[in-house]
């Protein structure tokens, strides 16, 4: 979100006098953007959605001769993409509210602030659940989630990773954010998701993914080692041990489609299959 | 104020046909009662734009659909006509007959993103009407032919030779015009009464029949967009039966039972019948601390079912979802509330 608002700031200031060099600078704001640690999936495919959005005015506006109104113009669509991406989250959180029903016992993995909003919407309309927080090691990430969860009095249980199996008896479903959506209608999300995924599809518990749809990414994993690395590894990571990366602990991992039931995303709730389609629409 | 009088009354009269009726007819006849009542509304009430059409139907159809939440079809048909009228409203402002608008990636994002604005293009609304109502009534043509066209492809489907296992077949106005189109060698049917024209067997020996079988035919309340479907309660044994003896199991379906929203938990929804039909009213006393259910309605997963055949197409599964946005428009059941 921030790095939207950045750009949309970068696009009313640059030098440039003509169209090009307007994308040109555009496209230099990004790749500054994902040279910084803080850079992941959902910042990567978040900024090239952007860049799509903004550049495809339509023709006529373009042969505007004055140049600073075809900026305002860029600088306009620059809000109305963040003020769009800004309610997908609320109406995500209103697309999930039928899977929740009272007594439900909910398992979730690491802090995703998607997921955090809808089970506080399910909440505030008066449904009484219970849910299960993986710690999510190595940066402790759920117990921050478990705290959110607490203050707005939903029962809340931290659990260890490694006790995902022992649970997962006792789970009714199993939600996750996700840091992107791939065209396979398979997740990347924050290591240890593929673990949890598995063990519920073997106990026959549905997995539910939640995701704006400024994270959808196209790419096409086959397997983890197909997936790219600059999803897996901070930036800082991979440039200083370029060729050495074994030794480093990957942040994320990628959930194959076969294991997650349904996308609920606030284009609409999908199948993984459909995953590929909306994709498709999107970055035509 | 005419118009207004007359919507009403057509409300009343639709109101008075699900009460007249004791038993509940086969969803191709509701769908078709469904049609009929969204064309009378187009014909008769009053609107200047296509905007107001949609509200008029919309509002008419959600009301109709609250009073009687376990029909699906009603809410299914609303769709098919809103579709309608927003293809027709399109062809007329582009003003040529291709349905198929060549959009440019711009619009792409703003459909996807965005609703559009309100239609400001002022339509003939006479030529609205008419186009609408054609519409309805390749619709109901539509219906009318669904069982046979499902037939139809029975030969792609089944050899004369299969085994072929089926459920209750005398219920159901599809599967009965299925099987009387194709004569396979062997039917069993579940739990069926015995003047049914198959071998009748009961639920108990499904799984040893089941050993004998080829194929199974099964009618479908619903399809879900997830490739899950409702079924008549009883044909989750079937289904877990062969999926136990790898039996290919296939649905059957008219487009009106085509449903755009995701059920996690049948529960909410699924329909009760009477409960002397399972303890009869005589021994109601004896048992006075038992709570009878009568749930009309399996839910059947996805992964248990191996095709869905509607009228037009066959199709897996996974790739129903696109049978969705064939018969219905993106703006229209997006939104939905429950």
């Amino acid at each position: 979100m921030e790095a939207i608002k950045s750009k949309v700031n970068d696009a009313g200031k640059p030098q440039a006098s003509t169209v090009q060099g307007l994308t040109k600078d555009l496209s230099n704001a990004v790749d500054e953007m994902m040279r910084t640690d803080r850079s992941s999936a959902t910042v990567q495919s978040a900024c090239e959605l952007f860049l799509r959005f903004s550049s495809l005015i339509s023709q006529e506006k373009l042969i505007d001769a004055n140049f600073e109104a075809v900026k305002c113009e860029y600088v306009k669509r620059g809000n109305v993409f963040i003020k769009r991406i800004e309610k997908s989250r609320s109406i995500i959180a209103k697309c999930f509210r039928p899977f929740i029903r009272s007594n439900l016992k909910v398992l979730t993995h690491s802090y995703s602030k998607v997921v955090l909003e809808s089970l506080l919407e399910s909440k505030a309309h008066g449904c009484v659940f219970h849910v299960f927080v993986t710690e999510s090691q190595p940066d402790n990430s759920g117990r921050r989630m478990a705290e959110k969860l607490r203050q707005s009095g939903i029962q809340t249980t931290l659990i260890l990773d490694s006790a995902v199996g022992y649970i997962m008896e006792s789970i009714d479903i199993v939600v996750f954010g996700a840091e992107g959506v791939m065209e396979t209608g398979g997740i990347i999300n924050k290591i240890g998701t593929l673990g949890i995924a598995i063990c519920a599809k073997a106990m026959n518990k549905p997995v539910y993914v939640m995701a704006e749809s400024i994270k959808f990414i196209k790419e096409y994993p086959l397997n983890q080692s197909d997936t790219p690395n600059k999803f897996k590894y901070r930036y800082s990571t991979l440039e200083s041990k370029k060729d050495a990366l074994d030794d480093e602990h990957p942040l994320t991992d990628y959930t194959p489609p076969q294991y997650l039931n349904l996308l609920i995303t606030d284009l609409g709730i999908f199948t993984p299959a459909a995953v590929g389609d909306e994709l498709i629409k999107l970055y035509t | 104020m005419a118009d207004q009088v007359a919507v009403s009354r057509l409300r009343d009269r639709v109101n008075l046909y699900f009460h007249k009726t004791a038993v509940r007819e086969s969803s191709s006849k509701l769908a078709l009662r469904m049609l009929s009542f969204f064309e009378d509304l187009v014909r008769y009430a009053h609107y200047e734009t296509a905007e107001q059409l949609i509200a008029i139907l919309r509002a008419e159809g959600e009301l109709l659909y609250a009073a009687h939440s376990n029909e699906f079809i009603i809410r299914n048909m609303l769709l098919v006509v809103l579709r309608g009228v927003r293809d027709e409203c399109l062809t007329q402002t582009s003003g040529s007959d291709d349905t198929l608008p060549q959009a440019d990636s711009l619009n792409h994002f703003q459909r996807l993103w965005f609703l559009p604005a309100p239609n400001q293009v002022q339509i003939n609304s006479a030529q609205l009407r008419s186009g609408v109502l054609d519409f309805i009534k390749e619709m109901k043509e539509e219906i009318n032919v669904s069982a046979e066209m499902i037939s139809n492809q029975a030969g792609h489907q089944l050899v004369k030779t299969d085994t072929v296992m089926t459920y209750k077949l005398s219920q159901s106005g599809t599967l009965k015009k299925f099987f009387s189109l194709f004569r396979a060698k062997t039917i069993y049917s579940v739990d069926d009464d015995p003047s049914a024209p198959a071998n009748v067997i009961s639920s108990v020996e499904i799984l040893s029949t089941m050993k004998l079988t080829t194929r199974v035919v099964l009618s479908a309340a619903a399809i879900l967009p997830d490739g899950s479907v409702v079924a008549p309660a009883g044909t989750l044994n079937v289904c877990l039966a062969a999926k136990r003896h790898s039996v290919p199991v296939v649905f059957c379906a008219g487009y009106y039972k085509l449903t755009p929203m995701f059920i996690p938990h049948l529960d909410e929804f699924n329909v009760q019948g009477r409960p002397t039909d399972v303890l009869p009213a005589s021994e109601a006393l004896k048992f006075s601390n038992v709570s009878v259910a009568n749930p009309l309605f399996d839910l059947i997963p996805a992964h248990l079912i191996t095709l869905v055949l509607t009228q037009s197409s066959a199709k897996t599964p996974l790739h129903v979802y696109r049978l969705i946005s064939d018969y219905y428009h993106l703006e229209d059941f997006r939104q939905l509330d429950r």
